[in-house]
């Protein structure tokens, strides 16, 4: 049985990689193995605005389109990961959903 | 046939006297693709919701039709005091830590008591609650009435969590109840032993079961408050929790009653004189007289009478400082310890930075002064 394995950066990971201009470096070491949520897509975004190229990740596509969870229970348990795991508040959805949605 | 999550988004919607493209725009959501999953033509993804929640001041789990009791909002609708909807949060906030805990297998521990059953007058269901409280805190080497702090003890014996904060208009308690947990909430005080009335009070309300979800103690004094049945028996439970009549006939026979006994006994059981006075003259075991004479006594009279002014100030100062339920500490700390979730969890529970209370697990911080 084969399976793929794939490797998910989350935004901290790309900063760190931006901020010393070697995004190239990170898209070597994942050789097409790498993979976003949309949550991590959307932080990227975000951050773009102070580290530009972050938003060649999406252009070049090397992440491939952000994965979207859209299942009820999913999502439930995502929030519930996000609370519990990451400290994340009910008031603020978005804080950790990012984590939440990548981990195993 | 829309689904709940769509009617619940419909209904934000409408609140927000928008239009679901203006609602769309302002959660930052693309507008076709809003239209479509209000349509049911495609499925609101997780990051929708949580953009949703912000924008609608609702949580994700309440999009997904998970309703939790929302007391807050009742407590706003009634204009409540500040210091109660700052209680009820944090009933709430510790309350959503255990459910989510229980949810990664790290539940409140659960403490099996004798059942009681409640018939009668509401002032013997309290006597009888609290007598078979103490038989099980007997079974557990404890005597509760002569402990000075009833945190610890009541976490310990019953598996509930106590939770001692200061508000700045100041708070009596509040007791919350639900499927994963048990807590109190009381406020720092100066005046100890009416702490301890209060935490014996709200240990009462939750071993009755009274209200499913919350109950409010803004005032233990107040006149009207102190009539509603559960309020009496809650009472009767703590009167006789930490005063037991058995204890208290028992000092009787054993020492005539004077202001340096008196003063003594009340030292001894961490009680106000005045409480204690009256106990001591509804169960027959003084005067009329003197319960009158003993009621004049203060606190402070006692300590000095007893020769406890030490302890007494110490007593003072304890029950003035916020205290965090440590059970709670415990369970966040083992969920971090087994790699069950990250550190922040019991950062926000500490109210500690994240990398502040690495390095205090650590020991980074810490420069020996032997160090050469």
């Amino acid at each position: 049985m084969s399976y793929y394995v794939y490797w998910f950066p989350d935004n901290t990971v790309l900063i760190n990689f931006a901020c010393v201009s070697r995004l190239d470096l990170l898209e070597e070491i994942l050789r097409g193995r790498g993979r976003w949520t949309d949550a991590i897509a959307d932080e990227a975004n975000q951050s773009a605005r102070f580290y530009p190229a972050l938003a060649n990740i999406a252009r070049d596509a090397w992440l491939g389109d952000p994965i979207e969870v859209t299942d009820p229970n999913e999502i439930m348990i995502i929030e519930r990961i996000r609370r519990a795991a990451f400290g994340g508040t009910r008031d603020k959805p978005r804080k950790h959903l990012g984590e939440a949605q990548t981990c195993p | 046939m829309p689904g709940e999550t769509t009617k619940r988004i419909q209904q934000l919607i409408t609140e927000s006297t928008h239009t679901q493209t203006e609602f769309a725009a302002q959660a930052g959501l693309d507008a076709s693709k809003f239209s479509k999953s209000m349509s049911g033509v495609r499925r609101f993804t997780s990051l929708d919701l949580a953009r949703i929640a912000e924008v609608g001041g609702v949580t994700v789990d309440w999009l997904l039709g998970i309703d939790r009791p929302a007391p807050a909002l009742a407590a706003r609708a009634r204009d409540a005091a500040t210091s109660e909807q700052e209680a009820i949060a944090e009933a709430e906030r510790l309350a959503q830590l255990w459910s989510d805990l229980a949810f990664l297998g790290h539940k409140q521990p659960q403490v099996a008591m004798d059942p009681v059953v409640q018939r009668g007058r509401f002032v013997d269901q309290g006597r009888r609650l609290a007598e078979v409280a103490l038989r099980h805190a007997q079974k557990l080497d404890s005597e509760p009435w002569k402990a000075r702090d009833l945190a610890p003890l009541v976490e310990d014996l019953f598996g509930i969590d106590v939770r001692i904060m200061r508000f700045a208009f100041g708070y009596e308690g509040l007791s919350w109840g639900d499927d994963t947990c048990k807590i109190m909430i009381v406020g720092t005080s100066e005046v100890p032993a009416r702490q301890r009335f209060t935490i014996a009070h709200e240990l009462g309300h939750l071993l009755a079961e009274d209200d499913q979800e919350l109950h409010l103690d803004p005032n233990l004094s107040d006149a009207e408050h102190r009539k509603a049945p559960s309020e009496i028996r809650a009472n009767a439970f703590a009167t006789e929790f930490l005063l037991p009549q058995d204890v208290l006939r028992e000092k009787a026979r054993t020492m005539p009653w004077s202001d340096q006994s008196f003063a003594e006994v009340a030292c001894d059981l961490w009680v106000s004189p005045v409480n204690l006075a009256w106990r001591l003259f509804n169960l027959k075991l003084i005067s009329n007289e003197q319960c009158t004479r003993f009621r004049g006594m203060r606190a402070i009279d006692a300590a000095m009478l007893a020769g406890r002014m030490d302890t007494h100030w110490q007593w003072i100062a304890a029950a003035g400082q916020p205290r965090i339920s440590v059970p709670l500490v415990r369970a966040t700390f083992l969920a971090y310890q087994r790699g069950d979730t990250t550190l922040r969890p019991l950062a926000n529970l500490l109210g500690l930075d994240t990398d502040f209370l690495r390095q205090a697990m650590d020991g980074a911080r810490e420069e020996s002064p032997l160090s050469s």
